[in-house]
């Protein structure tokens, strides 16, 4: 990423060829005779070489619209096209061929590698699958793109997952993810399992192979500072949808939702002097089963006013790239 | 200084913890020393793997008797209690010394009611009647903010959120009022706006109730703004400690400069880089003789890797464990000027280091 790319804001003829456009995707899940909407109408698009963070608390639909775009969870109804394919519809096989192009990497970096292979296994099986090169060539290119994260092949390809700490293991799971040479890639809370000097490793390597393999990167955490090192964009969900979405230092600076405004009130920062919100936010996210009409936030909004209970709030361009889900943003 | 005069609760001295391994002893914690007054908040703060718990739980008396082996002292109130037995233990539990731990679904019974749970202490440790021991639960259920409480009285603790279960384990900390509340990463797994909550209560709580606390935390910016004082731990030792906002001013520690830089912050540009820590904590079963933390420290001399620093008060309240500490400017001083030995025992006082 170079400085003027980052500065520029999203132009006209960029936002209308986006690599990922999600239009108003409904995940809902069923237990019992209850409806859960995980995620309840979201739309954002994506486009190449960017990083779009999404943050949001446990139980907003962050992950679940991770999930939906990469076909782990299917959609209740709504489209997500890449690259002007529509995946939603996608029979077995063409799936597979998609998931070449699209990649995930998980929260927990032991449980999700098989404790029962050796790392080059592991990070060759891609390969392995679409029958890529013979056998020594398969093992060349695992070899280099550990060595790339790393993680040097000679000395620990041979060792299984156990053998190594939680941070080795994310990076032994981003060379798993980019060693098809993928597209998109959604990370899924990657590093919240890690210690603090171990994510920094990490987001750094994440930035540079992004750069160096032209990734578009859906970043998906709850760490507010995270997200905003390493996004250009940031949308923020709340209970299934979306608040706000815009570019990541606008976002920060002049949060125009009043849950974006909460969240960052919350958030602590290693400052003694740092002030601190009079009151955090009060109660806890009411229940997806049963949301609140109207806007899904009023219950806890500090603005809110008979309309929010009436009439649900779209998302709207508030200026230039930098849209907003509520019907008295701030600063407005 | 008032605060010097304060009571005394706490007196940790030259704790050492190890634990039997099939590899040989693990030393957990190497000759830890601190104080705490009555009323104030010590922020221990580390890595996975630093200690901090294994600290926590060998003050609280908790940890496994066969397979540990614990030196040192510690003092609750001058009663010594490290390796005291359980039932003089039982007497100091929850009405001196409670702990609120950092998963609230295990520590919670989850097929025992949470009213019954917050009862339990009033009726084993106050000795309370039935009826008195209910109302005073649902006081606390009340003071902890959970809303109807004579509804969530009677609720398991997996009908109840994260939160809830945190503030539920808070209450059942708080029923016998004790002087000391050990919170061991209390507000880890929870989302932000739940942390600011329980941080906040927790606050309340002990300006309300003039009780100590140490906050056990992994995260810097958790103890920044709700403790007095501020203890580093890197490999089983004390690297650094000071009062919260000196620390934050002139940190002297490498490590404790290493470990802010790698946190991404709110303030800063997107896209900033990142100062990481490369390289991994040392292998506790054979610590490195010199620093613990000099195989990645960006300053490390000779001497680093060869002596290990004893940790020195270098201002009144401010030690460290460092040949070389940091100026206020972030640079190390050259060798020739950096405080060595006559320094260390020049101030004396904290050098509190075990190396015969």
């Amino acid at each position: 990423m170079t400085d003027a790319a980052l500065q520029a804001p999203p132009t006209p003829e960029r936002v209308s060829d986006p690599l990922l456009s999600v239009e108003d995707l409904h995940v809902t899940y069923h237990k019992g005779n209850a409806a859960i909407q995980a995620v309840a109408g979201i739309s954002f698009t994506m486009r190449q070489g960017e990083t779009l963070g999404l943050v949001g608390e446990s139980g907003c639909g962050k992950s679940t619209t991770g999930r939906a775009i990469v076909q782990v969870e299917q959609a209740t109804s709504g489209r997500i096209q890449f690259n002007d394919t529509e995946i939603t519809a996608l029979n077995r096989s063409d799936l597979r061929t998609l998931r070449t192009q699209v990649q995930m990497i998980f929260q927990d970096p032991i449980s999700s590698l098989n404790p029962r292979r050796r790392v080059t296994d592991i990070v060759a099986e891609p390969l392995t699958i679409w029958k890529i090169g013979n056998r020594d060539e398969r093992k060349e290119a695992a070899n280099a793109m550990l060595d790339r994260v790393g993680i040097d092949p000679y000395l620990n390809g041979n060792r299984r997952p156990r053998e190594f700490s939680g941070g080795q293991c994310q990076r032994i799971s981003i060379a798993r993810a980019l060693v098809l040479r993928p597209k998109l890639l959604v990370c899924d809370e990657i590093v919240s399992a890690l210690d603090v000097s171990v994510q920094a490793q990490i987001l750094n390597l994440l930035q540079d192979l992004k750069a160096e393999y032209n990734l578009t990167v859906l970043f998906i955490a709850h760490d507010l500072a995270v997200v905003k090192n390493v996004s250009d964009r940031v949308a923020v969900m709340y209970l299934g949808r979306l608040c706000e979405i815009a570019p990541s230092d606008v976002l920060y600076e002049a949060p125009a939702h009043h849950y974006t405004a909460a969240l960052l009130a919350s958030a602590v920062e290693p400052d003694p002097e740092a002030v601190r919100a009079a009151v955090p936010l009060p109660g806890e996210p009411p229940s997806p089963i049963n949301p609140p009409s109207g806007c899904r936030f009023r219950t806890r909004c500090p603005r809110a006013e008979p309309r929010c209970a009436e009439e649900v709030p779209e998302l709207r361009e508030l200026a230039s790239g930098h849209q907003v889900a509520c019907h008295f943003p701030i600063g407005s | 200084m008032s605060e010097r005069e304060r009571h005394i609760l706490l007196e940790v001295e030259d704790l050492h913890v190890s634990f039997a391994t099939s590899r040989g002893q693990l030393q957990a914690v190497q000759g830890v020393s601190f104080t705490l007054a009555q009323g104030k908040t010590l922020g221990i703060v580390g890595e996975s793997g630093s200690g901090k718990t294994v600290l926590s739980r060998a003050v609280m008396g908790l940890l496994p008797r066969a397979s540990t082996t614990q030196t040192g002292s510690v003092r609750y109130d001058t009663q010594e209690i490290l390796n005291a037995p359980n039932d003089e233990l039982r007497e100091l539990w929850s009405t001196h010394i409670a702990m609120v731990f950092q998963d609230p679904m295990t520590s919670l019974n989850p097929v025992q009611k949470v009213g019954k749970q917050i009862v339990e202490p009033l009726r084993v440790h106050l000795k309370l009647p039935k009826g008195e021991a209910k109302e005073t639960a649902l006081s606390l259920l009340m003071q902890v903010g959970i809303p109807s409480p004579v509804e969530r009285f009677d609720a398991y603790p997996f009908q109840l959120s994260g939160g809830m279960r945190q503030r539920v384990m808070i209450a059942i900390a708080l029923a016998c009022a004790p002087r000391l509340l050990m919170a061991d990463e209390p507000t880890t797994g929870l989302d932000v706006t739940v942390q600011a909550q329980i941080l906040d209560l927790l606050s309340k709580l002990q300006t309300d109730r003039d009780m100590a606390m140490i906050l056990v935390t992994h995260d810097l910016g958790v103890v920044a703004t709700r403790t007095d004082e501020i203890i580093v731990m890197y490999a089983g030792n004390v690297v650094e400690r000071a009062p919260t906002n000196v620390l934050f001013k002139s940190l002297a520690m490498p490590y404790t400069e290493a470990l802010l830089n790698s946190m991404p912050r709110i303030g800063n540009p997107s896209h900033s880089r990142l100062v990481a820590i490369e390289g991994r904590p040392p292998d506790l079963l054979n610590p490195p003789a010199g620093c613990p933390f000099s195989p990645r420290c960006p300053y490390a001399q000779d001497k680093c890797h060869k002596e290990k620093p004893p940790l020195v008060e270098a201002a009144p309240g401010h030690s460290y464990a460092c040949w070389y500490p940091l100026t206020t400017s972030g640079q190390s001083q050259p060798a020739t000027t950096a405080p060595t030995d006559t320094a260390g025992a020049g101030a004396g006082v904290g050098a509190e280091e075990a190396t015969a």
